[in-house]
């Protein structure tokens, strides 16, 4: 895909449709659709979206703890004296932050890597906050880290990484269990989901 | 409005990367049309039915449909998954670096069936073999190999006198060994009698038995430096999956020595 088809009209357009195309999901039409939409806005319009844009990188700062974006550091997670310190759950994005908050289903602590190692993009541990991890399970009285990072390649194998290289002895670590999606059918999952469905099978409860 | 085409492979899923909201852009390596990109419709729902096929280092059946620039993938069954590769860091990383060269020696829709038929080869391989190396610098040489990249290692390269055994270097920028006369110390690597067999040897056996070979740690490293010198060469560039490997060792060298 390139920007060959582009504007040849304005230096100014082009350059926004290219700081767009950027964008992920955006591919260079719809940065072309975007832009133009762009330029037929009000100033007024364009100026807000400006500053919206510019100040969500001075603004917004990263937690110190969780490494989550928040506009406070450290952010009201780690505050919360509700939460329950002891449990630490580990994600890719902010975005897996907000899903899990959403089900009302873990009272802990988290932290973001803000990725997953993806060794064909250059991308290694070096790259991700796991140093920051480490420190925190040093520092901090966590018993348990619940990894939670996706069930693909690259989140398998932060996982592995982050679990080979703990180094803090009586600490759990468990994995989400990878189990048969809801609405999916046995049919058709495919064999590393069934596999770890089988694994991460619990006893049913009387 | 012209009937849409399709047509199914067997096919090995490389890698793949996200695209709009939920899609996948999809690069597989199909026995029958070669590497092709292919964009899997909604395949990041956790509930779609491609969820969990086209992970990389997956064997599926695919079918695709013909689009003007990108095919779009219809559907997709499990051929064969490798649940141990995802369960030991080492071997993943390894299975990376496979994939990785696949994708870096194979032009678009040019099938290789013999490169296909080897990297499924060296996945098994690697997926039960608690040391895969050996073989894995097999499989770089038949990559070399089946992308007519082959390095010569009877003659020289230079004069094409018959090389004789114990007087020879190797010229990566000439494709293979040279001679002593030939050959200047800097533009040269160093190649040992043993190295020059066991390339012949990788040349002669495409698939088996090298876990039985004894090898010296000083030949292992000599031919696994020819080779990734040879593939940098032909490749114009460094694989990005190797450093992590070399990363991988640096941290876990101090573990097994405890
Ligand atoms: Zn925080
Ligand atoms: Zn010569």
């Amino acid at each position: 895909m390139n920007l060959n088809n582009a504007t040849n009209v304005s230096d100014s357009l082009n350059s926004l449709i290219e700081e767009l195309s950027k964008l992920p999901g955006i591919g260079p039409k719809t940065a072309q659709r975007l832009a133009y939409y762009i330029v037929r806005q009000t100033e007024r319009e364009n100026i807000q979206l400006a500053e919206a844009i510019s100040s969500v990188s001075t603004k917004i700062i990263y937690c110190d703890k969780c490494q989550n974006l928040s506009d406070y550091n450290p952010c009201i997670i780690c505050t919360n004296p509700n939460r329950n310190i002891s449990q630490i759950c580990v994600v890719e994005d902010p975005m897996d932050v907000v899903a899990i908050e959403k089900s009302n289903c873990f009272k802990g602590l988290y932290h973001v890597l803000h990725g997953s190692i993806s060794p064909l993009n250059g991308i290694g541990p070096d790259q991700l906050r796991i140093k920051q991890l480490f420190q925190r399970l040093e520092k901090e009285d966590i018993s348990e880290m619940i990894i939670a990072t996706n069930p693909t390649l690259q989140g398998e194998a932060t996982a592995l990484y982050i679990s080979n290289n703990n180094t803090k002895s009586d600490l759990v670590i468990t994995h989400l269990a990878r189990g048969l999606p809801i609405g999916g059918s046995l049919e058709y999952s495919d064999d590393i989901t069934l596999s770890r469905a089988f694994q991460g099978r619990q006893q049913i409860s009387e | 409005m012209t009937s849409i085409k399709t047509y199914t492979s067997q096919a090995l899923v490389l890698k793949y990367f996200p695209y709009k909201e939920a899609d996948l852009i999809l690069t597989v390596f199909t026995k029958q049309h070669g590497k092709l990109q292919a964009i899997a419709k909604g395949a990041r729902k956790p509930q779609s039915k491609f969820s969990g096929h086209v992970e990389p280092l997956t064997v599926i059946n695919i079918q695709l449909a013909r689009g003007r620039s990108i095919e779009t993938v219809t559907q997709v069954q499990t051929n064969k998954a490798y649940p141990t590769l995802y369960k030991d860091l080492n071997k993943l990383a390894h299975g990376i670096y496979i994939s990785e060269l696949i994708d870096q020696f194979t032009p678009e829709k040019e099938p290789n069936k013999q490169i296909f038929d080897a990297g499924i080869d060296i996945l098994d391989f690697i997926s039960n073999s608690p040391e895969p190396e050996l073989k894995i610098r097999n499989f770089e040489f038949q990559i070399l190999k089946f992308s007519g990249f082959l390095p010569e290692l009877f003659v020289c390269v230079k004069c094409g006198q018959e090389i004789v055994a114990g007087e020879h270097r190797y010229s990566v920028s000439n494709g293979g060994v040279i001679c002593l006369g030939c050959s200047d110390i800097s533009n040269t690597m160093d190649m040992s009698l043993a190295s020059i067999k066991l390339l012949r040897y990788f040349n002669r056996h495409s698939t088996a038995g090298e876990s039985q070979l004894r090898i010296k740690e000083t030949t292992y490293t000599e031919v696994r430096n020819l080779l990734l010198e040879t593939i940098i060469f032909w490749l114009e560039k460094d694989l990005k999956s190797s450093q992590f490997i070399d990363h991988l060792k640096t941290i876990q060298t101090p573990l097994t020595k405890l």
